[in-house]
């Protein structure tokens, strides 16, 4: 029997890089990749569904099936960072630390996007930092948003204000038209479309941009100490249609995500540049914080994660009501 | 436009990859590479000089050179590594310190490879562990060494003895039958027809008594960064005789092209770091705070301190029997570089 074809959209990630190149095959299923860059994959699948497998922002996800979007998730989530670590700060806002936030202006590139979620519900819950007490600029347009394609408008009680076209989080921060923003993300430097600290930089002095933790890796620590996971911005979803009519995909793409995984867990070490001199040293520090597994699949080992990421969306009136995991995962993959 | 195509020889090296895959280009040259394991790489250079351009030992480039071999080394020095920090021992030994080694069994790979040759220079130096008051064991068979090549006799003094062809640097070391042997290389797992760790690995031996003999790599790392000023070079590259006589202007041109291709990686080395390791841009910064921005700076004004320990060493070690001029070893028009 032919292999079933399909269409797979995602950011270059190296847990899913077999699967996307081929070396992982999932049972029966021939992928189609096409790589993209996530505000850009988003935006396309929330507004077209033009791809049968597709990279998905959590919280828009969330967002999504809460309106009813024909989509169910897969529990695979290889993309974690520390997202309120990254946060940037202008020195002249007189914040000394993440506590002083409070009546300040935050920058964000889409207000619902997953990493604003983690970063507002982090702020708040750990840090005192009250949403609704602080003034968020969003960068995104309303027509190249994700927000745009879910029918985002902003939560009631927010001070909400979009960034000016011709500016953007950089510009807007450098120049002290915001307190905070997070530009030290891994992205922030990948031109896309959709988000215009790509390509719009500014050119004010950047020895006034310091970050809201200038140890990371101490915050990191607290942070897995408080709540046991690292948080999670993406997921993978199937289109209604698709899941519908194929039975056993679910379970097939779940398994083939895992055996990626694990592929490129296995030659981590290895590809690590040799210029950090102490690859093995430094792989031995990141296990100490975070296990020997920080990218855990399935839904019993993201208990935790999945329950924070629901209040958060609901506390931040994002969804309105607490999504169930069985609305957002495929039935088959619910004891996993 | 013509240019002119030259084989090319290198293990994969980050900093030198863009040149090899094209992504720079040396001007007026075309590469033509062959990706090849170092140990394979120097053996099949020194015995029969098959490429125009390619990675070469230090070590056995200094021995060659005092014998007469016709090629000409370029200052660039991609392959830098704390060599001494990849010793392993065995804990039934009774060492627990590197100055507990003296009158103990040492396993090199080849006696004369540049990672031997520093971690005597360091060991002897720094921790007061004679050459002379240690045992060495080597891996490699004559046939197959790059010492057979260019004419190797155990230094005058020396206790040397072979590794039976039958076992190796990591069977003997977990079996007992050494004391401590520099295992733990990134290449440790890669295929290669001359050495034999891959092969008999020594995988039913209890590995858990071979422990790393600097616990603490990146304390004894700043430590030697500070006392020493260089991070010890393995490899440099060298152009063939024939080839420099008749086209000199290669030697500038490739050095630029080496030039060129480090500073490639390095624009993209923080968003190399695999995701999986989180703090990436934390680890790189703290390399960086050890090493400085540039740990592997290329010319030879940049690398005189290291160049000259480097013949110390390999002179003080019998390897050479006179320090050659740092002048004589790089091509002409590389010197001011």
């Amino acid at each position: 029997m032919a292999d079933l074809t399909l269409s797979f959209v995602s950011n270059f990630n190296e847990r899913v890089e077999p699967l996307m190149n081929g070396t992982v095959k999932a049972d029966g299923i021939e992928i189609i990749p096409t790589y993209s860059h996530p505000s850009e994959t988003f935006w396309r699948q929330l507004k077209f569904q033009e791809f049968q497998v597709a990279e998905m922002s959590m919280s828009s996800f969330l967002i999504a099936r809460s309106r009813g979007a024909d989509m169910i998730a897969l529990p695979v989530f290889p993309s974690r960072r520390f997202f309120h670590a990254e946060q940037s700060y202008h020195v002249d806002s007189g914040i000394k630390e993440p506590g002083d936030l409070n009546g300040k202006r935050i920058g964000v590139g889409e207000y619902q996007q997953t990493a604003a979620l983690w970063a507002r519900g982090v702020l708040e819950h750990d840090f005192g930092v009250s949403q609704f007490k602080v003034h968020w600029y969003m960068e995104r347009t309303d027509e190249l948003s994700h927000g745009g394609a879910t029918g985002f408008t902003p939560p009631p009680g927010i001070s909400f204000h979009r960034i000016p076209p011709d500016k953007s989080m950089a510009t807007m921060l450098v120049d002290h038209e915001i307190d905070v923003a997070p530009i030290a993300s891994h992205l922030s430097r990948a031109v896309n479309v959709i988000d215009r600290s790509t390509h719009i930089r500014g050119s004010g002095d950047w020895s006034k941009v310091q970050p809201l933790f200038p140890d990371e890796i101490g915050e990191a620590k607290r942070f897995v100490a408080t709540h046991g996971f690292v948080p999670v911005n993406h997921t993978y979803i199937i289109r209604g249609d698709v899941y519908r009519e194929q039975a056993g995909i679910a379970v097939k793409l779940y398994e083939a995500f895992s055996a990626a995984k694990e592929q490129m867990a296995k030659t981590l070490l290895e590809r690590i540049p040799e210029a950090l001199q102490f690859a093995p040293e430094y792989l031995a520090m990141t296990r100490s914080i975070l296990g020997d597994d920080p990218f855990p699949y399935g839904l019993k080992a993201n208990q935790a994660m999945l329950d924070t990421i629901v209040s958060y969306s609901h506390e931040q009136g994002l969804t309105p009501r607490k999504m169930k995991i069985e609305e957002l995962f495929a039935a088959e993959t619910l004891d996993s | 436009m013509p240019k002119l195509k030259l084989s090319f020889i290198s293990a994969f090296n980050e900093r030198v990859d863009p040149l090899m895959k094209g992504a720079v280009e040396a001007e007026g040259i075309e590469i033509v590479p062959t990706y090849s394991h170092p140990s394979e790489t120097f053996w099949r250079q020194l015995k029969f000089q098959e490429f125009e351009v390619g990675e070469m030992s230090m070590s056995s480039y200094l021995i060659a050179r005092e014998r007469g071999f016709d090629i000409i080394a370029l200052p660039v020095f991609p392959s830098r590594r704390l060599f001494h920090t990849e010793l392993s021992y065995n804990t039934d030994c009774g060492i627990t310190k590197p100055e507990d080694l003296l009158g103990k069994r040492i396993g090199v790979g080849e006696y004369q490879q540049t990672a031997a040759l520093w971690q005597r220079g360091f060991l002897e130096h720094d921790f007061g562990v004679s050459q002379y008051k240690v045992h060495w064991y080597m891996e490699r068979t004559e046939e197959l060494s790059h010492g057979g090549q260019t004419g190797f006799t155990p230094p005058a003094g020396i206790s040397f003895q072979r590794i039976p062809t039958d076992k190796s640097l990591a069977s003997m070391l977990v079996n007992g039958e050494l004391d401590v042997a520099a295992i733990n290389s990134p290449w440790k797992n890669m295929p290669n027809v001359i050495g034999r760790s891959h092969r008999i690995p020594g995988s039913d031996g209890d590995w858990s008594k071979v422990k790393l003999l600097f616990t603490d790599r990146m304390a004894e790392g700043k430590r030697f960064f500070q006392k020493w000023g260089f991070l010890p070079v393995n490899h440099t590259y060298t152009v063939r005789g024939d080839i420099y006589k008749k086209y000199p202007w290669v030697a500038f041109n490739l050095y630029t092209g080496f030039v060129k291709a480090k500073a490639y990686f390095n624009a993209k080395l923080a968003d190399s770091i695999p995701s999986g390791l989180f703090f990436g841009k934390e680890y790189l910064t703290m390399t960086q705070e050890m090493f400085g921005n540039d740990p592997y700076p290329y010319g030879v004004k940049g690398n005189r301190k290291m160049l000259e320990t480097l013949i110390d060493f390999s002179h003080e070690q019998g390897l050479i029997t006179k320090k050659p001029k740092i002048e004589e070893l790089f091509a002409k028009s590389t010197l001011d570089l």
